[in-house]
């Protein structure tokens, strides 16, 4: 990924379409369900979820369907957040070589992590 | 003018044959509510130091010529005015070009790329003969925005991604390119997005916003922008579904 | 006669952002994408492990980053709806009913997960 070379020396088309394509959806869903899920999960759920009777809504996450979309929201929201700090780091100037690869890789990483845990426990 | 009101104007001086940086010197600018910028910068030329340099034309912010930054800010130097200042402000050249002289810059870069991306009507076959072309206003508001620009440069000023990377096609550039793809008229859209839809083009762009800020025109180039990414991002999976991913795009540029 | 050009030429270090605060909300919009990933990360351990994640988000470290995730969240939502519609070349009606719908999803949604959450 040379950054300088000119517009005439880099006429081939990029890749850039399909992860700006997942960084729109992924960041439609998150917009959507982030900061609902974010509340119950990360911050309601030890009071609410985690007892002998958890309130619906983690019966539900527990359930196929919600693992599901919890996986689906889990690996679109990486590749929105790691699309963004791969151009980031290019607005800092910061980490050159690799970066996409990195963090479009560990992107990859957890969309494979959440599939397998559907399948798991 | 002796006993006008005064503001201090700090303004960005550079003689390419004397100096090796540029720098700031304060002047005294008399001013009352219609006293412009680019009055100011004329009175400069005038009665102070003859020496200044600076573009302009048409004073009345349709002629693109005065862009400069106004604390920081890219302004067209005819629509900012003075008393809006009253506790002064600093003056320098449009940010992102190279600086020639005072506030002279150098927009190759910028009209290169406006060039690039074959700013008419293609594919029209009709002449005049037969008449003008008909256009629905519809039609017309698909594009009407974007036709508003004025080729200022003031978003160019405004576009981090064009100061990181001067490869950058750029605001402008792309909104007019986008202008006559979304045109009725014209059928040359395919000789536009082969330049268009490059790591240069539309996706060196990140959305930052600040050009459609400052545009003076209300062009709104950053919605350009992202119409062209969608448009980019549709025409990648049909051309995948057509096997056509690696096709070279250079058409017209292979040297 | 030899030119005597001498464009100068202004070099942009890492933090061209700090000084225009437009370009510094730009960076916090841009930035708060880190809290998300991690949330998300958090996330994918309750898929493998709801008991281990459950005494995970009691630590006061994690719960500080759930929280700064959640404002990250609002942030990203507000900002990625004001940008929406730019993307989308529509008539001005057709974008303001779109964009109601889109809030009404959200709201919706967010309602019917936290109602849920605490019966």
């Amino acid at each position: 990924m040379n950054d300088t070379t000119n517009h005439r020396g880099t006429s081939k088309r990029t890749n850039e379409p399909i992860f700006w394509g997942l960084f729109g959806v992924g960041g439609m869903f998150s917009a959507i369900c982030a900061p609902a899920l974010f509340l119950s999960l990360l911050l309601l759920y030890p009071y609410f979820g985690s007892g002998d009777d958890p309130a619906l809504f983690y019966k539900f996450i527990n359930t196929f369907f919600g693992r599901l979309l919890l996986a689906l929201f889990i690996s679109l929201t990486a590749w929105y957040g790691l699309h963004r700090i791969v151009h980031c780091l290019h607005d800092l100037k910061a980490w050159t070589a690799g970066r996409a690869r990195l963090c479009y890789g560990a992107a990859l990483l957890i969309t494979v992590l959440s599939l397998i845990s559907l399948f798991k426990c | 003018m002796a006993d006008a009101k005064k503001l201090l104007l700090k303004v960005q001086r550079y003689n390419p044959e004397k100096d090796n940086a540029p720098y700031l010197v304060p002047y005294e600018i008399p001013w009352d509510d219609q006293t412009s910028l680019l009055d100011g910068l004329q009175y400069l030329k005038d009665c102070v130091c003859p020496d200044l340099s600076f573009r302009s034309s048409c004073r009345m912010a349709i002629c693109g010529s005065c862009g400069v930054m106004v604390n920081c800010v890219p302004k067209l130097a005819c629509k900012t005015f003075l008393r809006n200042y009253s506790d002064g402000a600093i003056v320098e050249p449009l940010a992102n070009f190279p600086v020639e002289r005072d506030l002279v810059v150098d927009l190759t870069h910028f009209l290169e790329y406006i060039e690039a991306l074959k700013p008419y009507v293609i594919g029209n076959a009709r002449k005049p003969a037969e008449g003008p072309n008909t256009q629905t206003p519809t039609e017309l508001a698909r594009y009407h925005k974007f036709s508003m620009c004025i080729n200022c440069g003031l978003c160019y000023a405004a576009c981090p991604q064009f100061g990181l990377n001067p490869a950058f096609l750029g605001p402008a550039a792309i909104t007019i390119g986008h202008r006559y793809n979304l045109d009725s008229r014209d059928h040359g859209r395919d000789e536009r997005v082969q330049t268009m839809n490059t790591k240069t083009g539309v996706w060196s762009c990140t959305f930052v916003g600040y050009c459609s800020e400052v545009c003076p025109k209300h062009a709104d180039p950053a919605a350009a922008l992202q119409q062209c990414k969608v448009e980019s991002a549709l025409s990648f999976v049909t051309s995948i579904l057509n096997c056509k991913k690696n096709k070279e795009a250079s058409h017209g540029n292979k040297a | 006669m030899a030119t005597k050009r001498k464009p100068y030429v202004k070099e942009i270090d890492c933090w061209w952002w700090k000084s225009n605060p437009y370009y510094r909300f730009y960076m916090l919009r841009e930035t708060s994408s880190v809290f998300s990933v991690l949330a998300s990360l958090f996330l994918l351990l309750f898929l493998f492990s709801p008991k281990t994640f459950a005494t995970l988000v009691q630590n006061p470290i994690i719960c500080l980053l759930s929280f700064m995730a959640l404002l990250a969240a609002v942030l990203h939502t507000k900002t990625w709806f004001d940008l929406t519609p730019k993307a989308l070349n529509l008539p001005e009606e057709k974008l303001c009913s779109l964009m109601k719908g889109l809030w009404a999803v959200t709201v919706g949604f967010s309602v019917l997960t936290l109602l849920l959450s605490v019966v």
